[in-house]
């Protein structure tokens, strides 16, 4: 198998959450990245940190529909790896103005931009989660994160039957909804 | 109720689950009822971003599970092995590396410059021997050129003659009066050269050895009068006073500052002032000068002690008052006008350098 139809394969295996393509990227890629951050002001822990993020940017690039990789997936992490870093160097004021180069670089912005605005979605998400309190945060992990059958969640939960539950779900989304879109509008 | 209906319809709809009739009712409901349109495109968008957020959960959960994994395997750790750990080891540490070679440079090279000065040091007579020599030569060459320009000078004097004393003074009348010591003037002929080493003839006028004040006239046609003095002369000091001197110890000019330390000279001599500056043979006679660039004193001598006096500017006055008594003196002028308060002290320096002269007295 070519390089291509092996990271094909692997992005394939990213997109659904499974635990053998994530592991396989890291065996790959994360010594490359560790040792980049490590020579450029950064520690064990940034390193971590920083390959999570650009594992995350990776997974949500290849659930996108119209997704396609146009470079090998070693110099794509890469590159949003350098990216990223550079980005908190600068935050932290500790960017120096030379970030040493050890491998060709694709552009990656649009992609980070797109991340930026999922992680915002995603923040303002939990926080309205945290918010709806108990039984209703369990009741819609049980059912949107977890994706369990209504019977089982009713049983679960010791609701009579899953109409019940049902309702009770629907109500624990509409809390959810009206939390989410009050700070999504303001902070659009 | 009816938003909980709606809501599931909308879900069941999203999913598919909805068989064809009630899909078409509810797309025809959407059509007629914008307010159904809107709520389905809302909670489209909801569920939506739901779908996301339990992705990316779901996905980061996985993430750490892999990463902890990894951890105990060794696979991610904060050292790195083999190759990889070489490079990064040489990649950390180049830096610190450049430096520290910088700074053995550096150290190498000051210690070898310091070595070569103390080596240098270590035979320090010898030097200033060969310098002296040398200066003696080109004194000498100076010295018989001189004798050569001015061979008519030089035969009013014996040519083999030399200064029975000498000192310093500084003229007091552009037209040519000077002022000095009594005690530089021991001989019968005065020569007296300025700073560009021109020599002229001078004779006494007057000399009070009580007060150690002479009044010296340059009587020589290569004499250009002044038309103005650059320094005025002062009777008022105040105590610590900062002041300046300007004398010939040696063949060139040398200028030393101290400080006015005292209203009265040497064993309370009420006829000077006692001031702390370098002073050698040589600088009798010379001006002392306040920091305005006035004239307060002529000095004078040194005790033993190492305090050096000068004879106070009044009886400079007095001692001119007295010559204008001898009607062949009483065109002298004393200057009164400043004009060089404001400058630095260089260009202090540089005006009255040439008011200045060396003066040599021969038998």
């Amino acid at each position: 198998m070519s390089t291509l139809e092996e990271d094909k394969l692997i992005l394939k295996g990213l997109a659904e959450n499974d635990k053998q393509a994530i592991e396989t990227i890291y065996r790959a890629n994360y010594a490359m990245i560790q040792s980049f951050i490590l020579n450029n002001n950064g520690s064990y822990d940034d390193a971590r940190d920083i390959f999570q993020e650009a594992m995350i940017v990776l997974f949500e690039k290849a659930c996108t529909e119209s997704f396609e990789l146009s470079s090998q997936i070693k110099t794509y992490i890469y590159s949003v790896c350098r990216r990223l870093w550079l980005k908190r160097l600068t935050q932290m004021q500790r960017y120096s103005g030379n970030l040493e180069n050890m491998e060709e670089t694709v552009p990656v912005d649009e992609d980070l931009e797109s991340h930026e605005k999922r992680n915002a979605d995603f923040i303002l998400m939990e926080t309205a989660m945290s918010k709806i309190g108990e039984p209703c945060k369990s009741l819609l992990d049980a059912y949107y994160l977890q994706k369990k059958h209504m019977q089982e969640i009713a049983a679960d939960f010791g609701y009579t039957n899953a109409d019940n539950a049902k309702t009770q779900k629907y109500k624990c989304l509409m809390r959810l909804k009206k939390l989410f879109f009050a700070q999504y509008k303001n902070g659009q | 109720m009816e938003d909980i209906v709606l809501l599931d319809a909308v879900e069941r709809y999203l999913k598919g689950e909805m068989s064809a009739e009630e899909s078409a009712y509810l797309e025809e409901m959407r059509k007629t009822n914008p307010e159904v349109d809107q709520m389905v495109v809302e909670h489209t968008f909801f569920l939506n971003e739901v779908d996301k957020y339990s992705n990316t959960r779901n996905f980061k959960h996985s993430l750490v599970e892999t990463e902890a994994k990894l951890t105990d395997e060794g696979v991610i750790s904060p050292t790195i092995h083999g190759k990889a750990k070489v490079v990064f080891v040489w990649k950390k540490y180049k830096r610190i590396v450049a430096v520290a070679a910088t700074i053995a440079g550096i150290v190498s090279i000051v210690t070898a410059g310091l070595t070569s000065v103390y080596n240098n040091k270590t035979n320090p007579q010898v030097q200033i021997e060969q310098l002296s020599r040398k200066l003696d030569a080109v004194e000498k060459g100076v010295t018989e050129t001189k004798k050569g320009l001015n061979d008519v000078k030089q035969s009013l004097i014996d040519t083999k003659a030399t200064p029975i004393s000498g000192g310093t003074g500084f003229l007091i009348d552009g037209q040519g009066y000077l002022i000095t010591n009594a005690h530089v003037l021991q001989g019968k002929t005065i020569i007296a050269t300025n700073d560009k080493g021109q020599q002229f003839l001078a004779t006494v006028c007057m000399a009070d050895n009580t007060r150690d004040i002479a009044v010296l006239k340059i009587n020589d046609k290569d004499f250009i009068p002044y038309k103005s003095l650059p320094y005025g002369i002062s009777k008022s000091v105040n105590l610590a006073e900062p002041i300046f001197t300007m004398g010939y110890p040696k063949d060139q000019i040398v200028y030393g500052e101290g400080y006015l330390s005292s209203q009265s000279g040497y064993k309370g001599d009420t006829l000077s002032y006692q001031i702390s500056v370098a002073a050698d043979y040589g600088n009798s006679g010379g001006p002392v000068l306040n920091k305005n660039g006035d004239v307060i004193g002529i000095l004078s001598d040194k005790s033993t002690g190492g305090g050096v006096y000068a004879v106070k500017s009044m009886y400079i006055f007095k001692t001119v008052e007295n010559l204008k008594k001898d009607s062949t003196f009483s065109n002298i002028k004393l200057n009164a006008a400043n004009s060089i308060k404001n400058l630095t002290r260089e260009d202090q320096v540089k005006k009255v350098n040439s008011c200045v002269f060396l003066i040599k007295s021969y038998q």
